[in-house]
């Protein structure tokens, strides 16, 4: 698994193409499962509590069946946490998702700003 | 040479840019100021901006609160634009029109950043809360960002702005 991540429009999804030749595309939580590059994965994770799965959860489904996957997500928690509960919840499971991929043994991630990517682990 | 420096609100980024730009070697340092003036409260605040800057060394001001005229700078001076963020609103939200305001306000930079002097760029972080804003914001936070891409492409330094203090990015900043 490699992550790559960064605030919205910080180039994220150009760097990962340019470092693994690999273009991520939107997936739905089915076809994330077997996408070679995943993008927009705060926007997957919306997708995946509509349809009533949880964050954690659907990390530990990538694991398994897509461990060899890269993909790109915006950084969505740096802002007052919202009143609307859906939308709470949202950044809620995106970073707990995003913790559970990133403890996985051999996951790889980079934080991109401004499109310079540093590797973090 | 080129010094990007950018950060969350009241990060420090200001007066870090201020300094960079006083330790570059350069006959003369500019300060071009972007912000508009359409008030008293506004023209208050611009003669006290002069006034702090001029404890600091600074040649002179340059107010440019809309377009970006390169030509008015000297080839050879250090420039600090300040800031970005200012910049892209006062373009894109002037009443003029552009099918692509990155593709535009890009080649009103890139005459300033050619020059054989030194410039050093201030932008503002805007684009990690997950909020959804209107088409119009969020295409100034898409061009605003996507400035700050290219411009950390060129950079010799690039440098994220923590509590007054530098995260380098890229390079380094010619006082540390």
């Amino acid at each position: 698994m490699m992550i790559y991540i960064g605030g919205a429009g910080h180039g994220q999804a150009a760097l990962c193409e340019k470092e693994t030749g690999r273009a991520p595309a939107p997936c739905t939580p089915e076809t994330a499962l077997t996408a070679p590059a995943i993008a927009d994965f705060h926007l997957l994770i919306r997708a995946v509590l509509r349809a009533g799965g949880d964050g954690p959860a659907f990390a530990r489904a990538l694991l398994a069946q897509n461990p060899d996957a890269v993909l790109v997500c915006d950084e969505i928690g740096g802002g007052i946490v919202p009143l609307d509960p859906f939308e709470r919840r949202w950044r809620e499971e995106t970073g707990r998702a995003l913790e559970t991929l990133a403890a996985a043994p051999g996951t790889r991630l980079v934080r991109v700003w401004y499109g310079i990517g540093e590797a973090l682990q | 040479m080129l010094i990007f420096i950018s950060g969350g609100s009241a990060s420090g980024k200001s007066a870090l840019a201020e300094r960079a730009c006083m330790a570059l070697d350069a006959p003369q340092h500019i300060y071009i100021a972007t912000m508009p003036v359409c008030s008293d409260e506004d023209r208050r605040k611009v003669a006290r901006h002069h006034a702090l800057r001029a404890g600091r060394g600074f040649s002179g001001t340059l107010e440019m609160p809309g377009r970006l005229d390169a030509a008015a700078v000297p080839p050879d001076a250090a420039v600090l634009l300040e800031c970005l963020s200012t910049f892209t609103a006062n373009r894109m939200f002037s009443g003029e029109a552009s099918d692509d305001w990155l593709e535009a306000l890009w080649g009103e930079l890139l005459p300033l950043i050619d020059r054989p002097g030194p410039t050093v760029i201030v932008s503002a972080d805007v684009g990690a809360d997950g909020a959804a804003y209107d088409a119009v914001t969020e295409d100034y936070r898409r061009v605003l960002t996507g400035l700050g891409v290219r411009l950390c492409a060129r950079a010799d330094a690039a440098v994220e702005a923590v509590c007054g203090r530098a995260l380098v990015h890229k390079g380094a900043l010619p006082m540390i």
